[in-house]
């Protein structure tokens, strides 16, 4: 076995560290990816999880759930160790400010520096990156634009939590905890990854085109030169107060490729609504409606078995929505169940990145 | 005017895919998430000056040299 997975609830971190420890027996990491409640200092986490593992490369985050092959959990850490047979080579970069955007280009500098070839020369289905980043700051959506302008390779990821407090989340990495802050991680595989973005969310024929909008406040006030809530509450058909209540089944979605690209509705602010992700002024989205999360889950992971053959470890990052979403209708154990056969970490994020940065979707990394 | 925003945003996708044709898909959702859909735009379309500085700032980050002309 190449990848291990363990989990442990241990709330002490030494005992934490012995129990995940203990139960990796031999297991040789060459890569330690750690996804923990917000109950553990940061801090002493991140220090004991890379003196812990001295011969691997640790990175993780805080969370607001976790998830692991076979179970949807909480209060937990769960860890994912990946040999040097999966992983041939990793490069973790700190974004230290996540103001500062020119700190996106110094890691892709220090990309290129260390696997000494330019960014376009590496093999896109090689090298994967991972990013790991504060889920309260409101930075995705620019990190992730520089991110794609600078580089045509696949970085997927998730915004860290902390358990709903909506308080503080902290990245981690080589010993190191961080607010404020992304994790940029450039993986080079040895056989290879796919991604799955799978969300459960079909389109209908309304269509809502951003006509005033803040971005930076993530905030809408018009569509369809009407105020936001008013029109939103017209595509579907209900009432403004009734609309208000249905943003977790109705969010909205950019269509691309026939796929949403979800971005959910958090509240109704006057005659405008505030949204998890940002939206610019002349977009056009489909009003979406939710359809079974397990099934579509499901589905879409037999459909990539039966495309690579196998899939050997899976990083699930996994909306708290979504979370949230499934203990309302009692399947959190069903959901969980879909990945007992594949070796599987994940949380439940404040957000996900693929392309871009959306809600409500599962973006999961798949070693082949 | 007309025409400048497809012309750019012909220019980029150029530029980025380098004639992969496989990643024209990813290169051109890049585009439409930061809220410009390429199939929204063709020679006719009148030059929008916000759209058209919203795209010679991508280009510019992407590395990508953009004719003032």
């Amino acid at each position: 076995m190449n990848i291990k997975t363990v989990i442990t609830h241990e709330q002490n971190i030494e005992k934490a560290m012995e129990d995940l420890k203990k139960q990796l027996e031999t297991f040789n990491p060459k890569l330690v990816i750690y996804f923990a409640s917000s109950i553990y200092s940061p801090q002493e986490l991140s220090d004991k999880m890379q003196s812990g593992f001295t011969q691997a490369q640790t990175f993780g985050c805080s969370t607001s759930g976790e998830l692991i092959s076979g179970t949807i959990t909480k209060n937990s850490i769960v860890l994912m160790a990946l040999n040097d047979k999966i992983i041939s080579d990793a490069k973790i970069e700190v974004i230290e400010n996540l103001s500062e955007l020119d700190q996106v280009k110094s890691a892709f500098v220090s990309f290129e520096n260390y696997y000494k070839a330019k960014l376009n020369e590496l093999d896109l289905d090689k090298y994967v990156g991972l990013i790991l980043i504060d889920g309260l700051r409101g930075k995705e959506e620019r990190i992730m634009e520089k991110i794609g302008a600078l580089t045509n390779l696949t970085f997927v990821g998730g915004s860290a939590g902390d358990d709903l407090k909506f308080s503080q989340t902290y990245v981690f990495a080589n010993g190191k905890s961080y607010t404020n802050a992304a994790i940029l991680i450039l993986l080079k595989t040895n056989n290879g990854f796919d991604i799955l973005k799978t969300q459960s969310f079909n389109p209908l024929n309304k269509i809502l085109k951003v006509t005033k909008a803040n971005e930076a406040k993530r905030e809408v006030m018009e569509f369809n030169n009407n105020p936001a809530i008013v029109e939103y509450a017209i595509a579907l058909g209900k009432s403004t107060e009734e609309a208000k209540n249905s943003f977790m089944h109705n969010p909205i979605g950019l269509m691309i490729d026939g796929q949403p690209y979800v971005r959910s509705p958090q509240q109704a602010k006057d005659n405008s609504m505030v949204f998890y992700c940002n939206m610019s002024e002349g977009m056009e989205l489909s009003l979406l409606e939710g359809t079974d999360i397990v099934n579509d889950t499901k589905k879409a992971i037999a459909a990539k078995e039966l495309e690579l053959g196998k899939i050997t470890g899976i990083i699930n990052f996994h909306c708290i929505l979504r979370t949230l979403g499934l203990e309302d209708s009692n399947k959190s154990d069903e959901y969980g169940k879909i990945f007992t056969a594949i070796p599987t970490v994940g949380f439940s994020t404040y957000g996900e990145q693929y392309i871009g940065h959306m809600n409500q979707t599962s973006t999961m990394l798949l070693f082949k | 005017m007309a025409g400048k925003i497809k012309m750019i945003i012909d220019r980029i996708v150029e530029v980025k895919t380098n004639g992969v044709t496989s990643l024209v898909p990813m290169t051109k959702a890049k585009l439409i998430l930061i809220g410009i859909n390429p199939l929204k735009y063709d020679e006719t379309t009148a030059d929008d000056p916000d759209i058209i500085d919203k795209l010679i700032k991508y280009a510019k980050e992407s590395g990508i040299e953009i004719a003032s002309k």
